[in-house]
């Protein structure tokens, strides 16, 4: 450091009333905070790092803060607010504003011509059973796919971080075109290989398997499951592979030194040092699946149909507003609910594995 | 892993070694594959047919023709739809490049008050369903008055997207030597210079994958644009509502296979460029896929 001042004398010479000596106090918290929602938000590529691992870089990270800005930080407190305002500002504006809206939408009458009178009947209406039973459904449904999805891409993203060697690049170029592909098109992509007269039904029925066309293809919740399986798979597989590369490959090596077969391996190594990253994962897959309704809309027919076309179709063609807004909310706290519920276990499974 | 360290090696393991392997090998291969098929073969499919002289995306194969390629020249409407999403995707994607890198900088390099909750807020976005955030703008724009359009559309992908780069970035500067930040400043630069001239240009690659990833996240987001666009069309809303209409297929299969042909292209152009960028300053591409 340069600074003339030792960390000592600036902490003795600090202004008592400038913050520095709260925020020390208060940021581990605030930092392991941020870190927790970087991860949260993980979506981002950047994939969970195992909490352990980071800690010290935080820490050293936090101990340079404190030092270099004791003495600058009446001088440069504006700095942080002129970066930070505008990115604020529209989140407020486009983000919360909305949100807040729909909020109070779902407490009022917002049917064509409503008035805007507060009732709880739109909660009333969310609640039938036909909805119930679309809902229920709709979660069997994006939890079967997740699960799914899951068991393919685990596999797949260890494949590629940890065995494939020289394919390691190549095979992640294809994953990230996959992932920049248009969804839509994959989708009608599916249909023309589902549909009755589709690609699969032709293959099977010239090669004397089948005699009739197969009707469960297409249409049907298999079709569901399938497509949305494929489409969110690189989502999945992307942050399992930042989880798998952050294993030390010596820790690999001491492993199958010290006797262990591949399964010993994966199950005492490989399993409990990605083990966060795994339910990460479930989170930032499951989200979309719930909220997807391109899917459901173009291959689900009556039987595949999910939550979010019910809500498409409350907003665009029958104008029921406030019954839309409830049952979105809905959506989202039984989607908050399982996020939370996920992070929970994490925490507990990561206490379990690094004690 | 390799159970032959252990035991001493007798010559009828050698042979039981070998086969299993190979039997790895086929495993690991026909896995490949099928996911391979699982991620491309649509698209694949779409391709082979959009060649196809009949009104059916199907067999049989009746000989190969240009004849859909050339209909779809005349789709005005499509073509206007892709021209309104490339419009979109080139707008917002310099703006969250712009908002995502201000609040990277700040969270990552200032502590301040309310930073952790900052924090939390800018990247909320990330884990509330878009479904959710294209119904809210729907309402909002119709409370505030403003006609939907591709103006709205544009906002929102803004709100959607952004956070990614803050994300991102932010993943990368909490990795960034923080003495670097320092000496800049001790060498007499104020704050936003030093963003200028020392940070940007060490986020480059980072800036530059995440241009990437916003471009597609924009032109291909179909919920959020669906709820926002009001009678204005983007090229997914296109497809989509083509596809309910069932209607002129093989002129959206030749459409499709344009678009994913370009869009294949430009990614594995992108994905060079990025790799040869990061090997000249001893990087690893892997890095960045993996955020690391």
């Amino acid at each position: 450091m340069d600074d003339p001042r030792k960390p000592g004398d600036s902490a003795a010479t600090a202004d008592p009333r400038e913050n520095h000596g709260a925020a020390a106090t208060a940021d581990p918290r605030e930092n392991a905070e941020l870190s927790a929602t970087v991860d949260a938000g993980a979506f981002a590529m950047l994939g969970p790092v195992h909490p352990d691992e980071r800690r010290p870089h935080d820490e050293i990270q936090e101990a340079v803060l404190d030092v270099s800005y004791a003495g600058r930080g009446n001088r440069r407190r504006w700095a942080p607010y002129v970066f930070i305002s505008t990115p604020v500002g529209v989140l407020l504006t486009f983000f919360a504003g909305p949100l807040a809206v729909l909020a109070v939408y779902s407490f009022q009458v917002r049917s064509r011509g409503g008035d805007g009178s507060f009732t709880l009947d739109n909660y009333r209406a969310a609640v039938q059973p036909n909805i119930l039973e679309v809902a229920g459904s709709t979660f069997v449904l994006a939890t079967i796919s997740m699960l799914i999805l899951l068991v393919l891409a685990y596999p797949l993203a260890y494949f590629i971080a940890l065995k494939v060697g020289r394919w390691e690049i190549p095979l992640l170029l294809a994953l990230a075109l996959s992932d920049e592909l248009n969804p839509l098109i994959r989708i009608f992509g599916w249909r023309t290989i589902l549909a009755r007269n589709g690609l699969v039904n032709t293959v099977l029925q010239n090669l004397g398997i089948t005699q009739a066309p197969l009707d469960w293809l297409l249409f049907t919740r298999f079709s569901v499951v399938l497509v949305l399986t494929a489409s969110w798979m690189p989502y999945a597989v992307i942050p399992l592979y930042a989880a798998m590369k952050t294993i030390d490959r010596r820790v690999l090596e001491a492993a199958s030194d010290l006797g262990a077969g591949w399964f010993t391996t994966f199950r005492t190594v490989i399993l409990p040092l990605t083990a966060t990253g795994f339910v990460a994962t479930m989170v930032i897959v499951f989200i979309p699946i719930v909220s997807d309704f391109a899917t459901p809309g173009l291959v689900g027919g009556t039987s595949g149909r999910m939550l979010a076309s019910v809500i498409e179709d409350l907003f665009t063609r029958r104008g029921e507003w406030g019954v839309g807004s409830a049952l979105t909310f809905l959506l989202l706290i039984v989607s908050g609910v399982v996020v939370y519920l996920s992070y929970r276990i994490a925490r507990i499974r990561n206490l379990d594995t690094s004690t | 892993m390799k159970p032959e360290r252990t035991s001493p090696p007798a010559p009828r393991i050698y042979w039981t070694l070998a086969r299993r392997r190979r039997t790895a090998t086929a495993v690991r291969v026909t896995f490949l594959a099928v996911m391979a098929l699982l991620l491309f073969g649509p698209i694949v499919v779409l391709a082979v047919f959009s060649f196809n002289r009949s009104i059916v995306i199907g067999f049989p194969f009746r000989g190969g023709t240009l004849e859909w390629y050339r209909a779809a020249l005349g789709e005005t409407a499509a073509w206007d739809s892709l021209r309104a999403s490339l419009q979109i995707a080139l707008v917002v994607t310099p703006m969250c490049l712009l908002l995502g890198l201000l609040s990277a900088f700040a969270l990552s390099r200032f502590r301040f008050r309310l930073r952790g909750v900052t924090g939390s807020f800018i990247l909320l976005p990330l884990v509330i369903p878009w479904l959710l955030i294209g119904v809210s703008g729907l309402i909002f724009f119709s409370l505030v008055d403003v006609r939907l359009s591709l103006w709205t559309v544009g906002v929102m992908h803004v709100v959607i997207a952004f956070p990614l780069v803050t994300a991102l970035l932010s993943a990368q500067l909490v990795r960034l030597d923080p003495h670097i930040h320092e000496a800049s400043l001790d060498l007499g630069a104020g704050e936003i210079e030093t963003l200028r001239h020392v940070i940007i240009p060490l986020l480059l690659p980072t800036i530059g994958a995440s241009a990437v990833f916003v471009f597609s996240w924009s032109f291909n987001n179909f919920i959020v644009s669906f709820f926002t666009a009001g009678f204005d069309n983007t090229f997914p809303i296109w497809v989509f509502s083509s596809l309910r209409r069932a209607r002129d297929l093989p002129v959206v299969n030749a459409l499709a296979t344009l678009i994913s042909f370009v869009q294949i292209v430009v990614i594995v152009g992108v994905w060079q460029l990025l790799k040869v960028r990061l090997e000249r300053r001893g990087q690893d591409i892997r890095d960045v896929v993996a955020g690391a």
